[in-house]
């Protein structure tokens, strides 16, 4: 039962990023489209269950004070690895995703979660709350790239979504849209979150 | 107002509600939105009614999703609101463009502040930087003008076509509005008579028109003397684009700019500067939008720091 | 001392064990890493050279930053070169590629590889009508921009609204072109 809290916490109550309002780099600026979104949290989701799954074998082994060095070895590695994984067989998303895979290093979620869970909790509900929380960022991330996309060219994962009478706002596929849409939507959690916690 | 100006207590009472100020810049605004109709013909009205259809709106929704009173949408700001941001769209725009601008003025521009006198930014102006950024193309389409007997379907605005052609468009043709631009910029004679009622009136102060259109004028005049060949003469500046409308009625927005009276002439010296390096050095050819905007973002700081001091009061 | 050396070796192991996967993870993909280049080099290649349905063979003439001249055969005979170039866009790097006819008449397809323009604007250098009246443009002189239809075939015409851009492209391509021209009149001598 305390095991599916772990799982379930990340999607919604404890979204990372629109009630953490961890890992807004990429939520920001990889998701003017559902394509690079979804390539963004598969990333995300391998460095994220990897390094959970590893840190939390290891973490009574790790002395104290080295473990955020030790953490950030393990987080690199992975994301390396998603990196090159990325760049050898989809060359496109990987050069449309740019440098924001290897910026997945610095990305909150993922050292965060390590410090706060996987170091101190077993390997099966440290891989629960990494599946969790990816699940958590898919979601932020399919919002945001849905809102995005449709508003700014009038398209879900590349299907026509409005017919030619569509004017897209472009502005929601450049940096200042992401703001907005962010913005929007953290009001949006925020409001139904509260509006839930009066019950 | 001269001394009259007062930012922090005791206030003195002043008559004038925010109604009765508001209906006060609509007369004044007359003069603007007759002369859109006569250059544009009933499309400048339809755009002017849809932009307050969805100004008014969107005030009214968000006033009772903020459980606030609906009755302060009769106080007349959200219909200023709309009529200035349709003077400053292209007659040729697509109404939903006009909608949208509308809704997003009111919504980021003035609701998410707390509503009327919280806001930073003049909220006609944030609808249509929205716009700009959403819709670069239909932004600048710009139709003939009915009065100008030029046959072409899209033309260029004379700061356009200095821009990209270096045409000088004639004054006459600028101060009278026999050029193409958004509904409200043709004719500067005509925002200059509406400026003066506003004036006259002491609804706005005389230091924010005479700033911006002095800096405009002088530093313009200064490129202009070290090459006239390359940079537009200022009287051109002063007349043409959204200058006039600018200067008279979006920098004088009372919530959107400062109290103190130096704190006034860093505001208005401030638009006016940007207003020529935008223009000139700048990638887009008017300016005026954006540098009312990045001013209004100082307007607290500058009250802040230029607010007269009590007596005995320490810094 | 204890505690100090068991930080030592945790960390050298773990450091140790990272780079080791890392090392065989690299091996795994760098080859099709390689691969999907120069996939990518000789299909951008082939389209600019209008060479159906492959390339028989080309070599690299000069590679430095910013400019790469490629050499085309078919059989002993130049039938092209192409052109890689890149500059300074509006907002970021602009990358092309173009094809040229040996004698550098005119140019017979351009393609933008990288750029990062307006969406909507200065990206429309993407779009197939604006890369369409490149064909056929002439090499051998300087090309210049226009507001209107091109009379002759030194003239581009830009994008509405995209004046900034369509000037990035013509610079990248005038000064590649002349970078070319010198190129190929060294290897001669």
């Amino acid at each position: 039962m305390n095991l599916l809290k772990e799982f379930i916490k990340g999607w919604w109550k404890e979204n990372p990023v629109f009630v953490m309002v961890l890992g807004t780099c990429p939520t920001l600026a990889v998701t003017n489209s559902v394509k690079n979104a979804i390539g963004m949290i598969a990333a995300v989701a391998f460095v994220l269950l990897g390094s959970s799954f590893i840190v939390s074998l290891i973490r009574k082994i790790v002395p104290n004070q080295v473990r955020i060095a030790t953490f950030i070895v393990v987080i690199a590695t992975f994301v390396t690895m998603a990196d090159r994984y990325l760049a050898a067989f989809y060359p496109q998303l990987s050069k449309a995703l740019g440098p924001y895979v290897p910026l997945i290093v610095v990305n909150c979620i993922i050292l965060g979660r390590q410090e706060a869970f996987a170091s101190k909790n077993g390997v099966l509900a440290s891989v629960l709350d990494a599946l969790g929380m990816s699940i958590g960022f898919g979601i932020a991330l399919m919002l945001m790239g849905s809102v995005r996309e449709i508003l700014g060219s009038g398209t879900w994962l590349g299907m026509k979504v409005f017919g030619s009478w569509y004017i897209p706002w472009q502005v929601m596929i450049l940096p200042a849209g992401a703001f907005f849409v962010f913005g929007f939507l953290i009001w949006g959690f925020n409001s139904i979150n509260k509006a839930f916690a009066k019950r | 107002m001269m001394s009259l100006i007062v930012s922090s207590s005791p206030h003195i009472h002043h008559e004038d509600s925010v109604p009765k100020i508001m209906l006060h810049v609509f007369f004044s605004l007359i003069p603007a939105i007759v002369a859109s109709v006569y250059f544009f013909g009933s499309r400048a009205l339809t755009v002017m009614i849809a932009s307050i259809a969805s100004a008014l709106i969107t005030e009214y929704l968000f006033l009772l999703l903020r459980k606030k009173d609906t009755g302060a949408i009769f106080d007349g700001s959200a219909l200023i609101t709309g009529i200035l941001l349709a003077l400053t769209l292209p007659p040729s725009i697509n109404l939903s463009i006009v909608a949208i601008g509308a809704f997003v003025a009111i919504l980021i521009g003035k609701q998410v502040f707390g509503g009327f006198g919280g806001n930073i930014f003049n909220p006609a102006l944030v609808g249509r930087a929205f716009l700009q950024a959403a819709f670069p193309t239909q932004m600048a389409t710009w139709v003939a003008n009915k009065a100008s007997h030029i046959d072409a379907l899209t033309v260029a605005t004379p700061l356009g076509g200095f821009k990209f052609s270096h045409v000088l468009t004639p004054y006459k043709e600028l101060f009278l509005g026999n050029v193409s631009g958004s509904l409200g910029e043709t004719s500067a004679l005509l925002l200059i008579l509406g400026g003066i009622y506003l004036l006259v009136r002491r609804y706005i102060d005389w230091r924010i028109p005479v700033g911006v259109l002095s800096s405009v004028f002088v530093f313009s005049g200064i490129l202009w003397l070290v090459n006239s060949k390359k940079y537009p003469d200022p009287v051109f500046m002063l007349l043409a684009g959204g200058l006039m409308l600018g200067a008279w009625f979006m920098a004088t927005d009372p919530v959107t700019s400062p109290v103190t009276p130096i704190a006034i002439w860093i505001y208005s010296i401030g638009i006016g500067f940007f207003v020529v390096l935008i223009r000139i050095f700048g990638g887009l050819p008017e300016g005026v939008m954006y540098s009312i905007l990045i001013m209004n973002s100082f307007v607290p700081l500058l009250d802040k720091y230029t607010r007269t001091r009590m007596l005995g009061e320490r810094k | 001392m204890k505690e100090s050396l068991r930080i030592v070796i945790v960390l050298t192991v773990f450091s140790i064990l990272s780079g080791g996967i890392l090392g065989w993870f690299n091996k795994y993909t760098e080859k099709r890493v390689a691969l999907n280049n120069l996939t990518a080099l000789q299909e951008s290649l082939k389209a600019v050279t209008n060479m159906n349905p492959k390339i028989e063979a080309y070599e690299s003439v000069v590679k430095e930053k910013g400019f790469e001249l490629y050499k085309i055969f078919s059989g002993t005979e130049t039938v092209a070169y192409a052109i890689v170039a890149s500059g300074n866009g509006f907002q970021d790097k602009i990358k092309l590629i173009f094809g040229v006819k040996p004698d550098f008449s005119r140019i017979i397809d351009l393609r933008i590889l990288e750029q990062k323009e307006t969406p909507g604007m200065g990206a429309k250098i993407e779009t197939k009508k604006y890369l369409e009246q490149w064909k056929g443009k002439g090499a051998d002189s300087t090309l210049e921009l226009v507001k209107k239809k091109p009379n002759t075939k030194y003239q581009v015409e830009a994008i509405t609204g995209a004046t900034v851009s369509s000037t990035s492209v013509l610079n990248i391509v005038n000064r590649a072109l002349d970078r070319a021209r010198k190129a190929i009149k060294e290897a001669e001598k």
